[in-house]
């Protein structure tokens, strides 16, 4: 499903200062998996789900999306393949303020120029899924952090996507709040056998997935699955 | 969900940034257009002026020519006079064609003998004039008779009566001329027969006799034959016959464009630091707007947006905002320059005329045009800028 070959990612943040946020990683993950990467802050876990995502282009290296490189794509190409195979749930608050939850829901949809079944519909029944039936009309700040979240996952699923890509899901969140949310990729994973890959800094969260991988660094130190 | 309705919800929710740009767009394109009516509309005043007297040179009495142009402009009277002997050596000049004398005098104002406020009132000959003939020979072949007149725009019969009582004397309103903007629409025409009538009745009815001399003129008109030079005879005119300044048609109203050409300075200026200052703003408060609006815009690209998209939606919500500050400004400013017209005329010293509503029609969309594009222009650096970053750079913090 997802291939990176030697990747390194380099910022340049001065005129002589550069940072190796990624160094030559190899990975590979399986249609299917639900892959947990942990490591501390500035390992480079954000950066390597970046890449993958086609949101950052790597200094060296090949980033494969079912064989296709990301980086070959024009910007409108990978970004209709952003919108129609990947699902994103962001560490900070992503909902657009100006937007209620059922709208924020619907937003993936006027990217992909794909004429479905009534958005609207999938919307509330998304967020029935996550627990959000009552709250379709809510504004984000109307919402609990958990809810909010609750509502990013099920934009994430929208478009019906085929990697959802998580981004320190549950870092805002309290302790009870975070085994929700965990235990809600868990039950989509095991519903939908939809590929995640989904890093944190917290590895006791490594439990929820299928396979478990740990950065430090810039590299992936080691794996357990 | 479209690219409009998000963008129409996004600035739904920033009222900061929406208030500063709608007030921004509001007072950039309501100055411009009263700025432009105006301007416009004393320019176009003076012309219809001129068009009006038809003449290629007025002879005035020495010393008078700025109160002859006040009086016909604004409407200040004038007891500006000259023996009618004049007429005849004018006439003789060579390179004149045509010359017609005309008398200025006015009304009483508060007065029980006159039904009208206080207007100035021309007395010109029908044998000679051409000021008013070709609008008499379109609308009243047959000319004004004795106790006829014919007003400007805004001369009416009071409400109820049949007639214009002046100086105890009843005048027929038989038509009125299309509006200048100067103070000719506030102008009464008859015959120098008429004005001696109203003189003779004055002495018994009125409260103030009318002050009219026979053989007394204020102006001469003057028509130069076709392929003469209009200077050349004025040149003439003012060697010729003593005591009088010919004004050449070009150089008529002078003072007064010259006060526009002045105003125009003023006006422009001011607009000009406005428009700069405005879009300068406009463009901090994009500029910080599509800073804090990184991560927003990131997750749009994550999401599926392009760079185009996320450059679209920026200058549409600009433009929005544009257009929803632009068009009340507008409006209000067309409404204002109606309301207070008078008092402009008064404030600025110089007359002017209000478009017709398809002129008014066409401004305003100019002036949403030049706002739309103003705004959006200014707002087009930081959304290009915002729209290139990397995704996952917008996104950071």
């Amino acid at each position: 499903m997802i291939t990176l070959r030697n990747v390194t990612k380099t910022y340049t943040l001065g005129r002589d200062r550069t940072v190796e946020a990624v160094r030559g990683v190899t990975l590979e993950v399986q249609r299917g998996e639900f892959v947990i990467i942990t490591g501390r802050s500035g390992s480079g876990k954000t950066t390597l789900l970046n890449l993958v995502a086609g949101m950052t282009r790597p200094t060296s290296g090949q980033v494969l999306l079912e064989d296709t490189d990301l980086w070959r794509l024009s910007d409108r190409e990978q970004s209709l393949l952003r919108n129609r195979k990947l699902g994103f749930v962001f560490q900070f608050p992503s909902l657009l303020p100006s937007l209620t939850a059922l709208e924020n829901v619907v937003l993936p949809t006027m990217f992909g120029g794909q004429n479905g079944p009534d958005p609207y519909e999938r919307a509330t029944q998304l967020l029935g899924e996550v627990g959000l039936q009552d709250k379709l009309a809510s504004y984000p700040r109307q919402l609990s952090a958990g809810q909010q979240q609750r509502v990013v996952v099920a934009r994430a699923l929208m478009n019906g996507p085929e990697l959802l890509l998580a981004d320190e899901p549950t870092s805002d969140l309290d302790e009870q709040t975070e085994q929700e949310i965990m235990a809600l990729f868990r039950e989509i994973h095991a519903r939908t056998g939809l590929t995640i890959l989904l890093v944190t800094h917290t590895s006791q969260l490594v439990s929820y997935g299928t396979k478990a991988l740990r950065m430090s660094e810039g590299l992936i130190a080691d794996s357990t699955g | 969900m479209s690219l409009g309705r998000l963008a129409w919800r996004n600035i739904s929710g920033s009222s900061f940034r929406s208030a500063v740009v709608f007030l921004c767009a509001l007072v950039v394109a309501g100055l411009a257009l009263s700025t432009v009516l105006i301007l416009r509309g004393a320019r176009d005043s003076l012309r219809l002026a001129m068009d009006r007297l038809g003449a290629d040179i007025i002879v005035v009495p020495q010393g008078s020519e700025s109160k002859v142009e006040s009086a016909l402009l604004m409407g200040v009277p004038t007891s500006a006079s000259m023996g009618r002997e004049t007429v005849a050596k004018i006439a003789a000049i060579p390179g004149v064609a045509a010359v017609s004398p005309q008398l200025y005098l006015s009304s009483l104002s508060n007065a029980s003998c006159c039904s009208v406020p206080e207007m100035l009132m021309v007395a010109y000959d029908p044998q000679t004039d051409f000021t008013l003939r070709p609008w008499l020979q379109k609308n009243l072949p047959g000319g004004l008779k004795l106790g006829e007149a014919i007003g400007g725009t805004y001369v009416f019969v009071p409400k109820g009566e049949q007639n214009i009582k002046l100086y105890g004397y009843f005048v027929t309103l038989k038509g009125n001329l299309e509006p200048t903007g100067t103070n000719l629409d506030r102008t009464m025409f008859f015959t120098f027969d008429t004005a001696r009538d109203m003189a003779r009745i004055s002495q018994t009815l009125a409260e103030k006799p009318l002050a009219y001399t026979p053989n007394i003129i204020s102006s001469v008109l003057v028509k130069v034959a076709p392929g003469e030079n209009a200077h050349d005879v004025a040149v003439q005119i003012f060697k010729d016959v003593p005591g009088v300044t010919p004004i050449e048609s070009p150089n008529l109203f002078l003072a007064f464009r010259k006060q526009i050409t002045g105003l125009l300075g003023a006006m422009l200026a001011v607009l000009a630091i406005t428009t700069v200052l405005s879009l300068v703003l406009v463009g901090l408060v994009f500029s910080m707007a599509a800073n804090e609006r990184r991560r927003e815009m990131g997750v749009l690209r994550a999401l599926g947006g392009t760079r185009n998209f996320v450059f679209r939606i920026l200058l549409a919500e600009a433009a929005l905002l544009a257009l929803a500050g632009a068009v009340p400004g507008l409006l209000l400013a067309a409404f204002s320059v109606y309301l207070f017209r008078s008092l402009i005329v008064r404030s600025i010293g110089v007359p002017f005329l209000y478009p017709s509503p398809l002129a008014l029609l066409a401004l305003i969309l100019g002036g949403v045009i030049l706002a739309l594009a103003g705004v959006t222009l200014a707002a087009s650096l930081p959304a290009y800028r915002i729209s290139r970053l990397d995704a996952a750079v917008a996104m950071r913090e």
